[in-house]
């Protein structure tokens, strides 16, 4: 690891103790460190990845997980903010980076469509992870809570436990939040 | 409207509903749907959601991700710098890592830029064994082999720089039209003359293939990759026997996602053995490739790997005179020479094997020579007219044993011939193949008895299904005429032919960085038909099987095209492979994509006849040749 890079991992810790403290500003400096940092990691993957990348993909996904959880080893107190914000970025910068799939796919002269086999092929990822991100939106107008839990567990890759603790609610409460959600999103995605 | 308190009493209902058993949960939704009529259909799609765990949300995100991640292509975007070198354009994905057109920043020219993974280049010996013989090959300075200018490291990546081919290789040369006998031999005249100059000094290929044969516009042919393979070996056996084992693990390796070894039809024998090899191995590959120019298919190859290895260990090849009764025996005595499986058999050096291209090549010539001192108007298809696609016989030695080996039909060629000469010569003849040629012939009167034209014929309907909030809507219905697709509209396609063939549909996508398009194989694949193109006659077959195709949010024209094969259709077969539930049908490879590309825009200029039965709501679509290409074209807004 290089200096600056050291540097960098110190200042989003500070950032994070900060944000621990309840300064809310320094989630907005935050964000766009780590996102930086992701962006690297998953560029220097992509460079030296091979024919199929999807394997060496997925473990660029573990190690961005595992840089954030690592910042959290620092202090255990602030382990649920760590938790909580590798959700909220992982959700930003993989919804971005569909978006922009999508988008690009719109682009051109010709709007040539493809056609999806229901069943078998599904939607592509990238389409139904836009659709899904809107629909959280949607969901966190009436139910933010609902909505906090499904970024948790489906971004952060938290368990029902881990999910409960970050939010402050019972392993109950946190099930029943988890089970709503997940059957009205199902449908918001198949629609 | 939706209200936090409508979500909290429709969030009561449902975890009330979840908990009970399935009748009672009837009985409580029955209820609901008299007290609480407005709710109802939602609270109804909420418990049918619940226990639908097939969504995107039923997975981790990162596995989404990865996907949407991996399928981010290239890797290095135009601008980007690799050591001196500025990234232009990808050029493609060869057999081992990608390669991109970039300018060399300090020596102002163009270079081909390839990556090497790093799985390949962490072994430091091998790579270092690698360097040595790229490097010595392209010291050589032979107007074949491609000049390297670097092999390089930068920020943990290796690449290597080597001289710009503005060409095409030769397996997209031969995705496009059959290639004739002077090309092939002048092809494969430089390709050995390349190998040669490398054995002499000591450097044995050991993949040589077509994607490895650059052809220039001028002519010029450019051999690739030498020294590369020893990077990508896997393990080597000095026994002698094909140890099963040893065919395993190159099954393994060759199947395991992930691997880029590439492609194992132009193994040796002693490669796919694991043997030790020597400069024979490259006569062998090389006699592969021989022999798919002129028959336009691989000689051994096989629905798995392990069978394509069988296939190279034990069988021997269709006799190509099978699929190229035109070719010289002579031409097929080289090649099954270069194929012998025991290679003490085999031409032992490939300057044997130059040799005897090169007498086929003066025979030719001298051939030709002869034909153009006959007086003009009995002279037909002439190497000085390329127009011409017929493949004439002009050896006279392996015209005599044509018709030794197949009698009958050389002689109707002949008498063909006479009347192309007599009347039909002033034709203009542009760009058309045999099958033309020979219908042609036959609406000349001097021809007696004529064999019937080639024709494909197929025929296909449209079922259409309502959809309406994620719910069937309507009965099914047959489509009558053309429609403008509404979004939420499903679709099948019913498909029959009277006659047996090879079927393949593809949906064309976006063009890419590129501006090729993109292609998504939607038959056959692996849940449809077996993963086989193969059809019998008049058997209907409904694609998707049991499904529908569904549109997606973009509105336009869809393309959807239907290619129907008397036989494998090399450029489709290539591709069918894609349509697992990993790749969703979508071709990753550009070089594949190029050749589909052209292959698809080649076929779709013959000449194909559409007639619409309005009463039985099917379209039948009649094409000259083996091959029937055609677009559906589905509006969708």
């Amino acid at each position: 690891m290089n200096e600056s890079v050291i540097r960098r991992d110190q200042s989003i810790t500070q950032l994070l103790v900060k944000r621990g403290s309840g300064d809310n500003a320094a989630l907005d400096e935050l964000i766009p460190l780590v996102y930086d940092e992701l962006r690297k990691l998953a560029a220097s993957y992509l460079r030296r990845r091979s024919g199929s990348g999807t394997l060496q993909a997925t473990a660029l996904v573990h190690e961005a997980y595992v840089r954030l959880a690592d910042q959290s080893t620092i202090s255990i107190e602030h382990r649920p903010q760590f938790f909580g914000l590798a959700a909220k970025i992982m959700r930003d910068i993989l919804v971005d980076h569909a978006r922009k799939r999508v988008s690009a796919k719109r682009g051109g002269q010709q709007l040539r469509l493809s056609l999806a086999e229901v069943d078998r092929i599904g939607r592509k990822p990238e389409v139904e992870l836009v659709a899904l991100d809107d629909a959280l939106k949607e969901l966190a107008e009436t139910n933010p809570k609902h909505s906090r839990v499904v970024e948790l567990r489906f971004f952060g890759g938290l368990t029902i436990d881990e999910t409960a603790q970050v939010m402050g609610l019972s392993h109950a409460t946190t099930e029943r939040y988890w089970s709503f959600a997940r059957a009205w999103l199902r449908r918001e995605l198949a629609a | 409207m939706k209200t936090p308190e409508s979500m909290q009493q429709l969030e009561e209902l449902f975890h009330h509903a979840v908990g009970l058993e399935p009748e009672e949960r009837a009985d409580f939704i029955a209820r609901i749907r008299d007290s609480n009529p407005e709710l109802v259909a939602e609270f109804e799609s909420l418990i049918a959601a619940h226990e639908r765990p097939d969504s995107l949300i039923d997975a981790p995100a990162y596995e989404a991700a990865a996907e949407i991640i991996a399928d981010t292509q290239p890797a290095l975007v135009a601008g980007q710098l690799v050591g001196h070198y500025k990234i232009i354009r990808p050029l493609g994905k060869g057999g081992m890592g990608e390669v991109y057109l970039a300018g060399d920043t300090k020596l102002d020219r163009k270079v081909a830029l390839k990556l090497l993974p790093a799985e390949y280049t962490n072994h430091k010996d091998r790579l270092r064994r690698f360097i040595r013989e790229a490097k010595a090959a392209s010291s050589l300075n032979h107007p074949n082999i491609i000049t390297i200018h670097e092999i390089s490291e930068t920020d943990g990546a290796h690449f290597i720089a080597t001289e710009f081919i503005d060409g095409q290789t030769l397996a997209l040369r031969m995705a496009h039209t059959r290639m004739e006998l002077p090309e092939i031999l002048d092809v494969s005249i430089q390709t050995a003359g390349a190998l040669q100059a490398a054995h002499v000094a000591g450097i044995v290929h050991r993949d040589i293939k077509p994607d490895n044969i650059m052809l220039r516009p001028d002519g010029i042919v450019k051999v690739l990759d030498f020294g590369l393979a020893k990077l990508t070996e896997i393990s080597r056996q000095s026994s002698l026997t094909p140890a099963k084992s040893q065919i395993d693990t190159m099954v393994r390796a060759h199947t395991r996602p992930g691997t880029v070894i590439g492609t194992i039809d132009y193994m040796s024998p002693e490669q796919a053995r694991g043997q030790v090899l020597d400069q024979r191995t490259d006569v062998f590959s090389l006699g592969v490739v021989l022999y798919e120019m002129a028959a336009g298919s691989i000689p051994f190859s096989g629905a798995t790997s392990a069978d394509a290895l069988v296939s190279i260990l034990e069988k021997e090849p269709v006799p190509l005179a099978k699929y190229a009764p035109d070719i010289p025996a002579e031409f097929e005595r080289i090649v099954s020479k270069a194929l012998r499986k025991d290679r003490e058999e085999r031409y032992q050096t490939i300057k044997d094997l130059l040799i005897d291209l090169k007498s086929l090549k003066e025979d030719l010539t001298f051939a030709q020579k002869l034909e153009r001192s006959r007086p003009p108007q009995s002279r037909v298809g002439s190497a000085t007219n390329p127009a011409v696609t017929e493949p004439l016989t002009t050896d006279p030695q392996a015209a005599e044993a044509t018709k030794e080996r197949l009698p009958k039909k050389t002689v109707s060629r002949n008498r063909r011939t006479l009347a192309l000469a007599l009347g039909v010569i002033a034709l203009a003849v542009v760009g058309i193949g045999g099958a033309m040629l020979w219908r042609r012939g036959t609406s000349a009167p001097l021809i007696s008895n004529p064999a019937p034209a080639v024709q494909r014929t197929i025929s296909y309907w449209i079922t259409v299904q309502k959809y309406r909030d994620g719910k069937p809507f309507q009965e099914p219905f047959r489509l009558r005429d053309d429609i403008n697709f509404e979004k939420d509209y499903r679709i099948r396609l019913s498909i029959n032919s009277p006659q047996s063939g090879r079927l393949y549909l593809l949906n064309e996508g976006p063009a890419g960085a590129d501006q090729t398009p993109t292609f998504n194989v939607m038959f056959p694949s692996t849940s449809a038909n077996n993963n086989s193109a193969l059809l019998t006659a008049n058997q209907q077959i409904q694609i998707p099987q049991q499904s529908w195709f569904q549109f997606d949010e973009q509105q336009g024209t869809e393309k959807v095209w239907l290619v129907w094969g008397e036989k494998d259709v090399p450029e489709l077969e290539a591709v069918k492979g894609f349509a697992n539930p990993k790749d969703r049908g979508v071709i990753s490879s550009p070089g594949l994509r190029t050749a589909l590309n052209e292959f698809l825009k080649t076929h779709s200029s013959t000449n194909t006849s559409v007639e619409r039965d309005a009463d039985k709501r099917e379209t039948s679509v009649k094409a000259n040749g083996e091959i029937l290409v055609h677009v559906i074209k589905l509006e969708h807004h």
